[in-house]
């Protein structure tokens, strides 16, 4: 191989632009964390935590307009993939809040929301070369058993 | 017929002879020279004479013309033995182009002749020229720099400097030779600054074996004649050549600057390409502590 093709590559790898990322660490009261057994993500775009609603509510947030996005592919994902980190690039650049819960199976196979979690101003950009982290609290929901 | 209609017929008879006898000259000079370079092939010496005669009496010739017609006079009568009339053609032929040389299939009787011509000639001038001039012809020097040795097909430099406060130089010529050959070459430099360079052409310097090579200088008067020299026809400069030919230009390929460019576009076209595409909104990462 030539010697200039060398430069070229090593310039590619060196030179390349990469896509950021944004890491949120979620603090959860582990009187109810540790009960988790599912998690899930919604991705709310323009909008706030405020306008996210009572997050412990009875029902559990589902995306009903085109501004949401729901991460675990719309159902939800086991706690050791949140453990390890979920992942996921929202479609469009602009402002986030972003929805965590965690969910706990009970004995009968229903899904219970045990503690979520809400992170505002969350910016995507659209060339997103850039790195941010953010460090949320969670609060725990009232169980019903 | 009275006194003076036999005059006015005598006349009109006159003058149609006298038109006819001219228009039978009335042929034009270069087809004139075309015949008489015809008869020499042909060896008839004698009619070359009359025919060359004939334009030379015509009285605006062009000079190239003018030039071949002394030339052919001046060589028919070096090869008739008439020596004095062949160097009257020869000095007449010098007095128009003083830098006059014999074409290159000259017989080696007529060119000694017309070589032993220039030469008096060339003297004769030269000395008037030199006494005219004096203290400023005192006052020019010439130094010419031969290098010690050449090499075949490049460019040879020959570096010539004059003191000429007077003004007087017009021209440098460069004569060259590969020794051995009979005539030299010639470089002509129009302008002459006080120190110039004439180059010999690579072309004109290639050999597959080396030789040494003559040359000489001249400086040149407005007149035409020589006022300073550096070296002479027979008595030349002279330097070795060593064999070679001219080199063939290097493809472009073979260039450093080309793979140089080729690498540079190669990083930075990747690199621009890759500046100008978005990469798209950040991953989000969430993760329980």
């Amino acid at each position: 191989m030539r010697p200039w093709l060398y430069v070229c590559l090593v310039a590619l790898l060196v030179g390349c632009k990469s896509q950021g990322s944004i890491d949120i660490t979620l603090d959860f009261p582990s009187e109810c964390s540790d009960d988790a057994t599912h998690a899930q993500v919604y991705y709310l775009h323009g909008g706030t935590c405020a306008e996210a609603g009572e997050l412990c509510g009875d029902s559990l947030l589902t995306c009903t307009n085109d501004n949401c996005t729901a991460g675990c592919a719309g159902g939800y994902c086991a706690i050791d993939d949140f453990d390890r980190g979920l992942s996921n690039t929202p479609p469009k650049s602009g402002s986030y809040a972003i929805v965590y819960q965690l969910l706990q199976e009970n004995a009968e196979g229903l899904i219970e929301l045990i503690a979520t979690a809400c992170v505002d101003g969350v910016q995507l950009d659209k060339d997103g070369t850039t790195d941010s982290s953010f460090e949320a609290p969670g609060v725990c929901c009232g169980r019903t058993n | 017929m009275s006194g003076l209609s036999k005059t006015l017929a005598l006349s009109i008879t006159a003058l149609v002879l006298g038109l006819g006898a001219s228009w039978a000259h009335a042929e034009p000079a270069a087809q004139l020279i075309k015949r008489a370079q015809a008869d020499w092939s042909d060896q008839e010496y004698e009619t070359v004479i009359k025919r060359v005669d004939a334009v030379l009496r015509t009285k605006k010739l062009k000079r190239a013309v003018h030039l071949e017609a002394l030339r052919l006079k001046g060589s028919a009568h070096a090869v008739l033995g008439a020596f004095d009339l062949a160097k009257k053609a020869f000095e007449a032929l010098l007095n128009i182009e003083p830098r006059y040389r014999m074409p290159g299939d000259t017989s080696p009787r007529v060119e000694k002749i017309f070589l032993r011509t220039r030469s008096d000639w060339l003297f004769v001038r030269e000395t008037a020229l030199r006494e005219r001039l004096g203290k400023a012809l005192t006052a020019m020097n010439l130094t010419v720099r031969v290098p010690s040795k050449g090499r075949g097909g490049r460019p040879l430099a020959i570096g010539v400097t004059l003191v000429d406060p007077k003004q007087l130089a017009k021209e440098v010529l460069l004569f060259y030779r590969r020794r051995g050959h009979q005539s030299y070459s010639r470089i002509s430099g129009a302008t002459l600054a006080k120190q110039t360079r004439v180059v010999i052409p690579a072309v004109s310097t290639a050999s597959k074996t080396p030789y040494k090579l003559d040359l000489y200088v001249e400086i040149l008067h407005g007149s035409g004649i020589a006022l300073r020299r550096k070296g002479n026809e027979k008595d030349p400069l002279n330097l070795m050549m060593s064999a070679g030919s001219v080199p063939r230009p290097t493809p472009v390929y073979k260039k450093w600057w080309f793979w140089a460019s080729a690498a540079a576009l190669a990083v930075a076209v990747p690199l621009l390409v890759d500046q100008a595409i978005d990469v798209g909104p950040q991953r989000v990462t969430g993760m329980r502590n």
